[in-house]
């Protein structure tokens, strides 16, 4: 009789024991951990240890599973869309593994719930941002009844069904990756740094779902080794599903607008002499901002040189006029007053921009430092339209759901399409009324904004038809 | 600590190197004076006024990312209040105000004619709508140091933000140094949750810091665990410590030792002991008093040079020393591997306590143990904190077999 293997986790680790015969079964998953002296194997390997040890025969007692088998029902008014389905299915295939790649507004929550009711095991949803967090545990309240628990901002409950964040899971991992059988990564293109994808490799759970709009960013090779870590941490991608393919249907008809601002005299003036200053340096340094340690190589001979300081000065004077000059002020209005009904995001790249916006128009500003209580207020008022505008920064880019967004301003960004493709998200939710979205893209004409504009538009969402070409803004305000 | 962009380093061929600053220098105790007077003299004052006052004072600098460091390692120490005056209701009031005529659509062409056709505009001055961002928090206290201590933990910073950045830490530090101090080590250890591989080489001792999972994937999740624990090091008199920092592409060295001038100022080290430890001592030195009991013991040396480091030591009146290890919830495997080397005659006479939490996570070391010769008369279980009777009972049985 063949004896059998012992599963034990520990640490966010799985101790396995059992004779050589029985551990050979499971050889590859595992290694020998000298500091303790017993065989060592990686949470994420238990499904596949598990299912090499069934196929050999060898018996397991199972002491690592610490997960329930719950019985879920899910009280929605939606019907599961054609998409959701195929995904399901697609993800049933890939036995419950893998990263479903839709568009914001596609209903990836209604995704995740529907593979929740699917699996029926206790379920951590991993999630980027503490409005996120309230975001997903209110909703799954209201779709399975049951009370739910949350870990981060402050929370530490951990139930059947919980929410965490990021830093809260890779901090709590060691201690509670037993305890979960589902585990889904909301926005998992978060997931492949060094530290994050700890969260994933520190826990047990056999079934895996990664949920993202934007899986590969920055360059080829970067894209390549994030794919590739979600592929081994998660497993690999099971659907994909694009803006333009829901566009009318499942998501809002959008149009994007590119506006061409000038700046005034005065700022032309100061930021051409601020740009020559900045940009003399930068070549005389030989500094190539393709390089990833360009900018910190930047920072560092700045406060280094002899009248460095003047050229960061001279850097920063440059940033601002082109991220907010008056003639952007004056567009912005322009829209602002064009569309009175209207429900409107104005993003920046900065918060000192969103700040000097709210301060100068009286609107509300959501940025990091926004407290909690007044962020839930100024997101509900929006929402129900007493706020008709509300300014940002980065906060909301990704995640936060506000479907009456129908007007999208970006005053000023990165070159990030990750980032101008999360910004357009947020106005394609579909309504029931529906609706038109409309993003306009500001742009300061003749300074570095142009390519940053052009670079961040490298996406088919924004490669088709339905955007208008660049038009002149207003010459002054 | 302080962040990434304030680390000073330098390379050399492989290795990197803190620039580490002397605390003996009066040009940078003057600064660090400078920066600490700042924070005493601006409490009521601004986390803005005094970040502002602060940056100008590092910006006159010559070295201006130093001065940076010491600015961020001196703000750690304040605690500031919001201002009492909650400005939200009136914020609110205006934005509601904002929101009206917005829906309401008669709105003036220019942008910069808006704020006057709010009635409420005139009670908050221009850029005062959000004046309670926390650049406008107040600074209520400091938790006050001298500028040699501020120096000093400028060094221990840089070591730290370095091993922020590690995946283990190497260790090699003489046998022979004070076993309370290798006490407070594993007790740190311990707390902060990582693992040891301990090996005797002649004099010294190797050891490699890491965590659980570290044998799979070299992460830096311990970096954190590694940099807060690594200050107890510097209190043995001989060290030597090496890893490899990964704060670019290329990997380097950072190799250390007692010539460093690392100080150490945690006060708290040598006494941290786990509760539980504490209230057995307690007791057991209240209700038994044949046995010494001794919570400072030293460490048990295996063949082949394992460390192993026992919770308590116990003296009876006849000179015999019998060591005592506890083992809670998270010390699944170190149980195990403990009771292999006490069943294989490795380690002689070393009580085994086991939280019966442990247990209930493995029921199959708890088949294990109920049927070990060796736990049986040198084990017990134990809930929270252990018994005294059970071991006193265990002692007096163990002094009778001798």
């Amino acid at each position: 009789m063949t004896a059998g293997c012992a599963i034990t986790f520990d640490a966010g680790t799985l101790l396995v024991r059992g004779d050589e015969n029985a551990l050979a079964a499971v050889r590859d998953l595992l290694l020998f951990d000298e500091r303790t002296g017993c065989h060592r194997a990686e949470a994420c390997s238990y499904s596949a240890i598990v299912r090499a040890l069934t196929a050999a025969g060898i018996p397991i007692d199972d002491k690592a599973r610490n997960y329930k088998t719950l019985s879920l029902t899910l009280h929605s008014p939606h019907t599961p869309m054609p998409h959701q389905l195929a995904a399901l299915r697609a993800w049933n295939q890939a036995k419950r593994r893998g990263v479903a790649v839709m568009p914001t507004g596609s209903g990836k929550t209604f995704f995740a719930f529907m593979a929740m009711k699917a699996v029926q095991r206790s379920t951590l949803i991993v999630v980027p941002t503490i409005d996120l967090l309230h975001q997903w545990a209110s909703q799954l309240e209201r779709a399975f009844g049951e009370e739910v628990g949350m870990l981060g901002g402050g929370s530490r409950d951990i139930r059947d069904i919980t929410v965490s964040t990021y830093d809260s899971a890779v901090l709590r991992m060691d201690a509670i990756g037993d305890k979960f059988g589902l585990i889904i990564f909301d926005e998992c293109h978060h997931l492949p740094g060094p530290v994050n994808r700890m969260a994933a490799s520190l826990c047990l759970a056999p079934y895996r779902l990664g949920l993202t709009a934007t899986p590969e960013s920055g360059s080829e090779e970067d894209a390549e080794e994030s794919l590739a870590v979600l592929k081994k941490v998660l497993g690999p991608i099971v659907c994909r599903v694009n803006i333009d393919e829901l566009e009318g249907t499942v998501l809002a008809p959008y149009v994007t607008r590119r506006i061409q601002v000038e700046l005034n005299p005065e700022e032309s003036r100061a930021y051409q002499e601020a740009r020559k200053k900045y940009i003399s340096f930068i070549r005389s340094a030989g500094i190539d901002f393709r390089d990833r340690n360009a900018w910190s190589r930047f920072a560092a001979l700045c406060f280094r040189r002899p009248g460095g300081r003047d050229v960061f000065d001279a850097f920063l004077t440059q940033r601002t006029i082109a991220r907010c000059g008056s003639g952007k002020l004056a567009v912005l209005w322009k829209i602002v007053r064009e569309n009175p009904g209207a429900r409107i995001i104005i993003f920046t790249a900065d918060n000192g921009t969103a700040y000097r916006i709210g301060e100068r128009l009286c609107l509300p500003v959501i940025t990091h430092k926004t407290k909690a209580a007044e962020r839930k207020e100024f997101l509900d008022s929006f929402r129900t339209g007493e706020y008709p505008v509300l300014v940002t920064s980065k906060v909301l880019n990704e995640g936060v759901d506000v479907p009456e967004a129908n007007i999208a301003i970006v005053v000023s960004g990165s070159g990030s399409i990750r980032e101008h493709v999360q910004r357009l998200g947020r106005i394609l939710r579909r309504t029931a009324e529906g609706k038109q979205a409309v993003l306009y893209e500001l742009v300061s004409a003749g300074t570095s904004e142009m390519s940053v504009s052009e670079r961040r538009r490298n996406h088919r969402a924004y490669q088709t038809l339905r955007h208008l070409p660049m038009r002149e803004g207003p010459a002054s305000c | 600590m302080l962040t990434k962009d304030l680390l000073r380093t330098r390379l050399a061929g492989n290795y990197i190197k803190p620039r580490f600053i002397s605390t003996d220098d009066p040009d940078l105790q003057e600064l660090a004076d400078s920066i600490l007077k700042i924070c005493r003299e601006g409490v009521g004052r601004t986390r803005e006024y005094l970040e502002n006052a602060a940056a100008s004072c590092a910006a006159l600098h010559k070295d201006v990312k130093l001065a940076k460091g010491l600015v961020k390692l001196a703000f750690d120490r304040l605690t500031y209040e919001t201002p009492s005056g909650d400005p939200r209701e009136l914020r609110k009031k205006l934005l509601r105000e904002s929101a009206r005529a917005i829906r309401g659509g008669n709105l003036p062409e220019s942008p910069l004619d808006f704020r006057s056709i709010l009635p409420s505009a005139a009670e908050i001055p221009e850029g005062g709508l959000y004046a309670d961002l926390p650049g406008n928090d107040k600074l209520l206290a400091i938790r006050d140091i001298t500028a040699r201590e501020l120096l000093e933990r400028y060094n221990m910073s840089l070591v730290q933000t370095l091993l922020l950045f590690t995946e283990k830490l190497e260790l090699e530090i003489p046998a022979s140094e004070d076993p309370q101090l290798f006490r407070s080590f594993c007790s740190r250890l311990r707390f902060h949750r990582l693992l040891v591989s301990a090996r005797r080489d002649g004099k010294n001792i190797r050891m490699v810091i890491d965590g659980p999972a570290s044998i799979f994937e070299n992460s830096t999740k311990y970096g954190l665990q590694t940099a807060s624990f690594f200050p107890v090091v510097c209190r043995f008199s001989r060290w030597k410590a090496a890893c490899t920092v990964k704060l670019k592409k290329d990997p380097r060295r950072l190799v250390l030792d007692e010539t460093s001038g690392l100080v150490c100022r945690q006060t708290n080290l040598a006494s941290w002991r786990p509760e539980e430890i504490r209230m057995f001592a307690d007791l057991f030195r209240q209700e038994n008093k044949d046995w010494t009991l001794d919570d400072e013991p030293g460490f048990l040396t295996l063949e082949g040079g394992k460390m192993v480091f026992p919770d308590l030591a116990f003296h009876s009146p006849g000179g015999k020393t019998i060591c005592l290890e506890l083992f809670h919830r998270w010390h699944a495997s170190q149980l195990e591997s403990r009771l292999n080397e006490c069943r294989t005659g490795q380690i002689r006479d070393l009580l085994l306590g086991v939280d019966r939490s442990l247990l209930k996570k493995d029921g199959v070391l708890a088949g294990e143990l109920n049927e070990d010769a060796y736990f049986a008369s040198h084990g017990f279980f134990f809930r929270d904190f252990p018994g005294v009777k059970n071991v006193s009972a265990l002692l007096d049985g163990m002094t009778a077999s001798l």
